[in-house]
């Protein structure tokens, strides 16, 4: 639910990293919170378990500049990625405006990936959302892996499962080492705020 | 899904804001909506409170209590309210979308408070019915 | 707030830095026996109190007025207490009749009025003399609100643009003469007491009391008034719109 101010003229839109438990969420923002602190004025906000797991969500605000006369202010949140919190996950999406899917590319994962992006749908169902309408890019996290020798699952076989019908554009990522961190956000940026100014058309 | 709220609505609610709440003593008033975008937002100089983080928690906090309403059979609960020391907070539900925060010191009471709140929520809600667009 | 296993409320106010009515906010259980419903008379008027600082509404309100009014009976001998309770009953039919356009000072005053009558009750130890001044200060708190609430209205009707700034503070005079603030000022008896306090020390005798007293009816009956003018001089402005 994005919010236009036309007073102040501002817009504030929603943008939700999603995926399974461990998957590499909140080490994305962690990132981008690291990157750009210089340019956020706020801290990053989490809310964890004692053993690092999230559990309710991670938070920052992004000052993305003027966009076509207009303030363009982003909310980066993160939602606990396991099974149990499924309660919080939906409350999280409430209004959202768009979504970074995390995809575990560890084959271990593949399972828990395509239960993860159903989860999706089926809570933005919820809120009479459908997954095919709301902005939404795939990372496939976790290519840092390869290098220790630890199986991941190759590029086609992540595509067919979770992209064969959303046809979402796609980065391979390493949210640990900032592979494709940033150009995942600045994606989804992209197409939620183009999405925005269309519908406002 | 997105909305648009237009200078003399904002302005409107600026007005009950100041007039309603913060000239009766209270800190800190902002309206969100329940993603967590902060709307309007009135403070009394002294408090430098995020007010962002703020919001995004008290969307998510007030999204997590209702939905325990919910799971005790409770349609809502009328009050959401944390008291602290110095400074205490007040949640109120404005139509479906959006919360009224209320952040207030040891001068006001609650009740009072809640007197005040009901009276603005209901102006503002007659300011944001036009708006919502889908 | 606490509700305990006994069904008595257990309410916390942390003392704070002095407000311009002077009220000390201690707990609402401070009293040694206040806990106990059997030799605490005031158990039901405290829990209205307590109530009230939760939630104003008429249901709560006319609890404590019928309360009031009950206390009012079992203490029709005592003097002190019957004029703490006319100035509970005063601030309470405020509240009652203005709601959230009530001055926020007013929950503040009727807190202090109730602990001070409930020291008073439930000391053994306490003099009369003590009472009394006890009740002096709480009645110069009264007159203090009322003051604030004449002040706000003449700013509010100034902002309005219902009277020019000379007029507000002619207004502003009048109504304080009508609810007898300055007359009681300048009445010869309210200048006797002052000589009596100043030679005594602060000690409030009978005449005082009695005055005190006759003060406060007084005060009750400009109030209502005043709100009776307050309700002609609406509806004059209404046909005046139309």
């Amino acid at each position: 639910m994005a919010f236009v101010n036309t007073k102040n003229r501002e817009i504030q839109a929603k943008i939700v990293y999603y995926g399974p438990g461990r998957g590499g969420k909140t080490t994305n923002l962690e990132y981008l919170y690291n990157k750009f602190k210089a340019r956020v004025k706020t801290e990053l906000v989490t809310i964890k378990t004692h053993g690092d797991r999230t559990l309710f969500f991670d938070f920052f605000p992004f000052d993305v500049g003027t966009i076509n006369g207009y303030d363009v202010k982003i909310q980066l949140y993160t939602v606990p990625g396991q099974v149990k919190y499924d309660a919080t996950r939906r409350l999280v999406l409430r209004g959202v405006d768009g979504i970074v899917f995390v995809a575990d590319s560890m084959s271990v994962r593949r399972e828990k990936n395509v239960l993860s992006l159903r989860n999706l749908q089926k809570n933005l169902k919820t809120f009479n959302r459908s997954i095919f309408k709301v902005p939404i890019v795939l990372q496939y996290n976790k290519k840092d892996l390869a290098e220790q020798g630890i199986p991941l699952l190759p590029l086609q076989t992540l595509e067919k499962d979770l992209n064969s019908q959303l046809r979402a554009p796609t980065f391979e990522a390493s949210a640990l080492t900032g592979l494709n961190v940033v150009p995942t956000m600045k994606k989804i940026i992209s197409i939620t705020v183009a999405s925005l100014f269309k519908e406002l058309k | 899904m997105t909305y648009m709220l237009g200078q003399q609505q904002l302005d409107a609610i600026e007005e009950v804001l100041l007039h309603d709440l913060f000239d009766v003593g209270m800190d800190c008033i902002f309206l969100i909506d329940m993603a967590g975008n902060v709307i309007a937002n009135l403070d009394n100089g002294e408090i430098k409170h995020d007010i962002y983080s703020l919001a995004a928690l008290a969307a998510g906090n007030f999204a997590a209590v209702s939905t325990m309403a919910e799971i005790v059979g409770e349609h809502e609960f009328s009050l959401l309210f944390h008291k602290g020391e110095k400074e205490s907070i007040h949640f109120s539900r404005v139509a479906s979308d959006f919360l009224l925060i209320t952040i207030f010191g040891k001068g006001i009471s609650l009740g009072f408070l809640r007197l005040k709140v009901a009276e603005a929520t209901e102006k503002i809600k007659r300011i944001l019915e036009p708006s919502v667009v889908r | 707030m606490v509700v305990q296993r006994d069904g008595t409320l257990n309410f916390e106010e942390e003392a704070g830095p002095k407000d311009p009515l002077g009220t000390t906010q201690e707990p609402l259980n401070s009293a040694k026996d206040a806990g106990d419903p059997v030799n605490n008379p005031l158990t039901e008027l405290k829990s209205v109190i307590l109530s009230l600082e939760w939630e104003i509404t008429d249901a709560v309100l006319g609890r404590f007025v019928d309360e009031i009014d009950r206390l009012k009976d079992a203490y029709s001998d005592d003097e002190v207490v019957v004029s703490f309770l006319g100035l509970l009953d005063s601030v309470g039919r405020y509240i009652k009749a203005h709601k959230g356009k009530a001055h926020p000072d007013a929950g503040k005053l009727l807190n202090s009025i109730y602990l001070s009558v409930e020291r008073v009750i439930l000391s053994k130890d306490m003099t009369d003399q003590e009472k009394r001044a006890k009740l002096s200060s709480e009645l110069e708190r009264f007159k203090a609100l009322k003051e604030k609430i004449a002040l706000r209205k003449a700013a509010v009707e100034r902002k309005q643009g219902l009277m020019g700034p000379d007029q507000a503070k002619v207004a502003a005079r009048a109504q304080k003469d009508e609810h007898g603030i300055q007359k009681a000022e300048s009445s010869p008896d309210e200048a006797k007491e002052r000589q009596l306090e100043a030679h005594e020390g602060h000690v409030i005798p009978d005449e005082s009391l009695r005055l005190a007293v006759e003060g406060l009816k007084q005060l009750v009956q400009e109030e209502f008034k005043a709100l009776r003018e307050e309700l002609r001089q609406l509806r004059e402005s209404k046909e005046r719109l139309i």
